[in-house]
């Protein structure tokens, strides 16, 4: 129960724009992949808990790299090549997983920030979460749904 | 100064190294190159290993902020540049404002140069689309002193309901070593040139949906060169103004950049005391990518540049020199196409090939040996395998 106690999943303003993208994008035939709906998570001392899509886009672009009491943003993302980063990516921040990559590049190697930091799967982007302040990331509600129920079968 | 930079760069990485609020990050690149037909890259058609680019960075953060940054490269690129380590840059980030629609940093100290499409990671294998960039644009010869300059930054960012703005501003000046200055006058040049400043600015704009970039950019720089005692040339100095018109468009399978430029350069003395001569070059590329997977993608690339766009075949210069310099030195056409594998998330193997036409690039001003060695039509290629983290 503890750690879902730590765990803040952001009820976030994206979230219906995210349906409402989702329907979009499903009548344009995309795979069912996209069918996803994913969720903005959050570290338990990450006071914010609804983001517009602007603010998204700062911060998974590395443009915005500090919250408004003055501790550092630390962000979690999946592997560029996965669907669910490609989803997050046109859903989310109007951009193309190369187009990220590209920016987050130019931002580190010209001396302007820190690029995201990349896991191989959604649980551990949700662990990495759970155990970093500042943290931020994404995953689908069914995995984090998953989690709930697991959860919830532990505290029984 | 040189002390000053090496104690900042050892504080920075000594935080670097102590400290929970720094990260740091770095790159290795090696490549095999040759140059055929012109010494451009390599001497006598030789293919040689001379393609090697590491870098270091570290960033120290005293607060949400207030950031100290700097980047140490080392580079060879053959004959296009000074072999050698260099400082990249190490300036104070000051995040003067940011708020839900803008935010403006300030760099204080060595910055880079934000203003084209490729300027401010030009040394950054992973980060451009060829190992030897349009020379239309990234004129190699010019690069040192483009790359950024001592002084200030200031880049500010808006988002409004047009879209995204990114305006830029930058003045400072960048030390001339002997070897640029040859690189740029030829080896006759025994003296020593200085930059007095160079003053840029430009504007980007994106709209919402991210898929264009449109940006103009304006740069002002007076140098001045001061003749040695024994010298071919005498003392003289140059102004130059460089328009560039940048343009991106980013697809899911292919992404086309496009850079026009056009360059006004005052000559006075050198040659003569009362030497004058004013031309105005222009040039530019354009370059697409296709994605043919989500690792393999391949590029063409077309970049043009006339050194005076009222002499485009160099007939004129021709003839204004006697036949000394031939009429392709005027212009410099090239045709280029690469392909990349991502191997990994950061490891990729890039190869290019680049069919060129014309000498107008080569080199600053023409000397006898660049002509004999440069023929009116010529090839150079690279392979190179790169790393970063």
């Amino acid at each position: 129960m503890a750690q879902m106690d730590r765990l803040q999943i952001a009820d976030n303003k994206i979230k219906p724009f995210l349906l409402k993208l989702v329907i979009v994008w499903c009548t344009l035939g995309m795979s069912d992949s996209f069918a996803q709906t994913l969720t903005i998570v959050t570290h338990a001392n990450v006071s914010q808990t609804a983001f517009s899509q602007s603010e998204i886009r700062q911060i998974f672009s590395a443009r915005k790299q500090f919250w408004d009491d003055g501790s550092k943003i630390t962000v979690f993302v999946l592997d560029p090549n996965t669907a669910v980063h490609k989803q997050f990516c046109q859903q989310n921040l109007n951009m193309f997983p190369y187009q990220l990559e590209r920016l987050w590049n130019q931002i580190t190697f010209s001396g302007q920030g820190d690029p995201p930091l990349i896991k191989h799967s959604q649980d551990e982007i949700i662990e990495a979460v759970l155990s970093t302040p500042g943290a931020i990331g994404y995953a689908e509600e069914s995995v984090l749904e998953k989690l709930r129920g697991t959860q919830r079968n532990n505290a029984e | 100064m040189k002390k000053l930079i090496i104690f900042a760069l050892m504080v920075l990485f000594a935080s670097v190294a102590a400290a929970q609020q720094t990260s740091w990050h770095g790159y290795v690149s090696q490549g095999v190159t040759q140059s055929s037909g012109s010494h451009f890259v390599t001497d006598n058609e030789a293919i040689t290993t001379e393609l090697t680019e590491l870098g270091i960075n570290g960033r120290y953060q005293f607060n949400s902020s207030l950031a100290l940054v700097g980047q140490f490269v080392y580079l060879d690129g053959g004959n296009r540049y000074e072999q050698g380590s260099r400082l990249d840059y190490l300036f104070l980030d000051w995040a003067v404002l940011e708020n839900d629609v803008m935010s403006s940093h300030l760099h204080v100290g060595r910055y880079k140069n934000h203003h084209w499409l490729y300027s401010a990671t030009r040394d950054v294998p992973h980060t451009r689309e060829t190992a030897i960039l349009p020379q239309s644009v990234y004129f190699d010869s010019f690069r040192d002193i483009a790359l950024g300059s001592d002084g200030v930054f200031l880049q500010s960012e808006y988002r409004s309901g047009v879209g995204q703005w990114q305006f830029n501003w930058s003045l400072g000046r960048s030390d001339v070593s002997e070897e640029q200055t040859k690189a740029f006058l030829g080896p006759l040049a025994n003296g020593s040139s200085k930059q007095d400043y160079v003053h840029q600015v430009s504007l980007y704009w994106q709209p919402d949906s991210l898929n264009w970039r449109l940006g103009v950019s304006y740069l002002a720089s007076d140098f001045y060169y001061e003749a040695a005692p024994v010298d071919s040339f005498i003392d003289g100095s140059t102004q130059i103004e460089r328009l560039v018109l940048s343009l991106q468009y980013f697809s899911e399978k292919w992404e086309l950049s496009a850079e026009l430029l056009q360059e006004r350069r005052e000559n006075r003395g050198g040659i003569s005391p009362t030497f004058r001569q004013e031309r105005a070059g222009e040039g530019g590329y354009v370059q697409g990518r296709y994605l043919l997977s989500s690792s393999l993608s391949s590029l063409l690339r077309l970049d043009f540049y006339d050194v005076d766009k009222n002499d485009p075949d160099g007939h004129k210069l021709n003839h204004a020199t006697g036949g000394r310099v031939p009429a392709y030195f005027g212009y410099m056409d090239t045709t280029a196409v690469g392909l990349r594998w991502d191997i990994t998330s950061n490891w990729r193997l890039q190869g290019e090939h680049h069919w060129v036409e014309g000498g107008g690039r080569i080199q600053g001003v023409v000397d006898p040996s660049t002509i004999n060695s440069t023929e009116k039509y010529w090839r150079m290629w690279s392979i190179q395998l790169m790393h970063w983290f």
